[in-house]
């Protein structure tokens, strides 16, 4: 373990969100989600958006492992197992964030025993346990030689041979399989009719463009911070920011053309979520943060050429986009339930769990650092003892 | 003429005056028998020939209205009373809210939170107000929205563990057991006819004031009764078998009905303008109701088929 400022620095805030997450987790076992400021108007809040925001940072960075492990890119082979375990780690934090969600979250092994194969929901639970199992596998795979030199066996290279056909199988086992339920994840929200925000139907594709975009631009943000400063870790550097800037640009152009179609012809029960995104109570986190900081900041240093091939810079951009894509997701989900599906339901009951606004409580903000925290904790574990950061 | 006039204003003073004798006459004897009786008792009374009660005038008596029909209730009473006999699969029930009738006073709303005990942030049925258009043409509509009962429900497809389901007889039901309380289908119903049990409670956490506040004991009460929902006993407590965590929604007074009571927002309507029965019949109100012309359905473009039906 490196035990440099930043490094103790790092520590620090870990320690300190885990233990207001601590706090939290009691909380929501003791109290439930009575905790919460949801409500059944706005019953999907910050711990879903958060939860699709990490399946799409595990979606995509497990597709850019693929470009390693299927497609032989030479250039991103050495962070292959480094892009592996991104995903696993994503895909951890956001389950517990859904499990935490769930009204009986003692009850979640009902989407083994009694499934309902027409529910997408039911389908990406699946389709999570079967990637999580794959995502084990084939880092197992990819690490295979590393691990077999620690505990001192011999790796001779016909089984060496032998893995590496078996990792490529796997690997593109795992390509559809993390398209079906990354844009399965879309459709969870693209298919329902009583949501004119979100049934669009480019949503699966989207979401699988803004999982590749936000998984490229955390592999970005961790090679250039994480990985040792030499020549051929910052050309991957450089290599990551070509890939994140397009997967940016294509992402935005997705975005503008949701947007568009749907303020064009001016029916305004179907506008009202655009509306209310574009110009609304929060119109500052959508043009200041997600547009200014998290596309045109990161476009402008991504594809200016003096500042493309600083690797900080590059990092820093990766990380605008990072932190940028929290508020995205926020901006997907709360707006198509912030509009009222009939006008009069407003004033019908007064109530305060049935509301049209939602902030966050502290416990909710709490429980998901807490998690996001544990998640740092079990990434610096896992790259110090799996040594990723080395060829 | 002037004499014949004078004539007649004599007579009807004198008129006057003897009805003014007359009054005052039977007063005065009413008051003597009164007075004697007074202080006398029921027996005393009833040999009198003075009794303390009358019947009532025959037409309110009964169940006949002013106009000699029966009253809706009880012919969709009759009509449930027959369907019950019908297996469920041959049912299919539906709900008419006459919007004209319909006062707003959310009376339907209450008795259906009362019938099974809601905590707060759970309401089956909403009554919607709504002010259209500026003075002097203005109106209010008000629209009781319970659940539509689709006959292309969005929520049961999307539910992942299979907690609700349609019935044989065309109500959503809901399994308290099964459900994880995900709200996936709260967000796929598009008339937000489900709402989630948080765990709130009406009493906890309010002052105690013991001796002061009067009946703040017995205002638990309500908290700690049991709900019968689909005829199961369902507790407000943190075990199994209690609705907390859950999506709950209106099931027409399933308990109700299967019992041969209508539903409660039916029967407490003061206006008469919730109906309900089983469509199936063609005798039936609800089947007269449905094919009348000026009928409608919420949201139908969406193609949901609901089962309650409004009158506008």
């Amino acid at each position: 373990m490196k035990y440099n400022k930043p490094r103790i620095a790092i520590w620090i805030s870990i320690g300190i969100a885990m233990v207001i997450g601590a706090i939290s987790v009691y909380n929501r076992f003791v109290h439930g989600l009575i905790i919460t400021a949801l409500g059944s108007y706005m019953p999907w809040g910050l711990w879903i958006s958060q939860d699709i925001y990490f399946i799409g940072l595990s979606a995509g960075a497990f597709l850019i492992s693929a470009l390693v492990y299927v497609f032989g890119v030479k250039t991103l082979e050495p962070i292959g197992p480094l892009s592996l375990f991104t995903a696993l780690i994503a895909l951890i934090t956001s389950l517990v964030h859904v499990w935490f969600d769930l009204g009986h979250l003692e009850r979640f092994w009902h989407f083994y025993t009694s499934p309902n194969w027409g529910s997408l929901l039911n389908y990406i639970a699946w389709a999570y346990s079967v990637y999580f199992l794959l995502l084990l596998a084939e880092l197992f795979l990819a690490m295979k030689q590393k691990i077999w030199t620690r505990l001192n066996r011999i790796y001779p290279p016909e089984t060496a041979a032998k893995d590496k056909r078996y990792l490529k199988i796997i690997a593109i086992i795992g390509i559809p399989l993390a398209i079906s339920f990354h844009g399965g994840v879309g459709a969870v929200f693209g298919v329902l009719v009583a949501r004119p925000y979100w049934h669009v139907g480019l949503y699966p594709i989207y979401f699988l463009i803004a999982a590749l975009a936000s998984g490229a631009a955390s592999l970005t943000f961790i090679v250039a911070f994480f990985l040792p400063k030499r020549e051929d870790n910052q050309n991957m550097v450089y290599f990551l920011g070509r890939l994140t800037l397009g997967l940016l640009l294509f992402e935005t152009f997705f975005l503008f053309v949701d947007y568009f179609q749907t303020l064009y012809q001016g029916i305004p029960p179907n506008q009202a979520a655009v509306k209310a995104v574009l110009g609304g109570t929060y119109w500052w986190a959508f043009w200041g943060i997600q547009i200014f900081m998290g596309t045109l900041v990161p476009i402008f240093i991504l594809a200016y050429p003096r500042l493309s091939r600083r690797p900080s810079l590059v990092g820093i951009a990766g990380l605008l986009i990072i932190i940028s894509f929290f508020l995205a997701r926020m901006n997907l989900i709360y707006p198509a339930l912030a509009v009222p599906e009939m006008e009069g339901l407003v004033t019908a009951f007064a109530d305060p769990r049935l509301s049209f606004s939602y902030v966050p409580t502290l416990m909710e903000w709490g429980l998901s650092i807490g998690i996001m925290g544990f998640a740092g904790l079990l990434f610096l574990i896992g790259y110090d003892r799996l040594k990723l950061a080395e060829r | 003429m002037p004499r014949k006039k004078e004539k007649e204003e004599h007579h009807k003073v004198a008129q006057n005056s003897r009805r003014e004798l007359l009054k005052l006459a039977g007063a005065t004897v009413a008051v003597a028998a009164a007075a004697k009786l007074g202080l006398a008792g029921l027996e005393e009374v009833q040999a009198a020939g003075l009794t303390t009660t009358s019947p009532l005038p025959a037409p309110i008596g009964s169940a006949l209205s002013a106009s000699g029909a029966a009253d809706v209730l009880i012919r969709m009473q009759q009509e449930l009373i027959l369907t019950l006999k019908k297996p469920r699969n041959e049912r299919h029930w539906h709900m008419v809210i006459d919007l004209r009738k319909c006062v707003g006073c959310s009376a339907c709303t209450i008795a259906c939170i009362s019938e099974n005990k809601l905590p707060p942030g759970v309401v089956y049925r909403p009554v919607m107000d709504e002010e259209i258009g500026t003075y002097p043409n203005v109106t209010r509509r008000f629209t009781p929205r319970p659940c539509m009962q689709c006959d292309n429900p969005p929520c049961i497809q999307v539910c992942p563990v299979n907690a609700t389901w349609k019935q044989k007889d065309g109500v959503v039901v809901t399994d308290y057991k099964r459900c994880i309380g995900c709200r996936y289908c709260i967000v796929a119903c598009p008339y937000s006819a489900r709402t989630f049990d948080f765990g709130a409670t009406y009493n906890k956490g309010n002052p105690e004031a013991s001796g002061i506040i009067v009946g703040q004991a017995k205002a638990d009460d309500y908290e700690r009764a049991p709900n019968f929902e689909y005829g199961k006993k369902w507790l407000r407590t943190k075990k199994a078998d209690s609705p907390i965590g859950n999506v709950r929604k209106c099931q027409f007074c399933l308990h109700r009905v299967e019992n041969g009571m209508l539903p409660t927002c039916v029967t407490t309507c003061i206006g008469r303008a919730t109906y309900f029965g089983d469509a199936n019949n063609p005798d039936n109100l609800v089947s007269d109701l449905v094919a009348k012309p000026n009928v409608m359905r919420l949201k139908e473009e969406l193609g949901t088929e609901p089962s309650t039906y409004y009158l506008i």
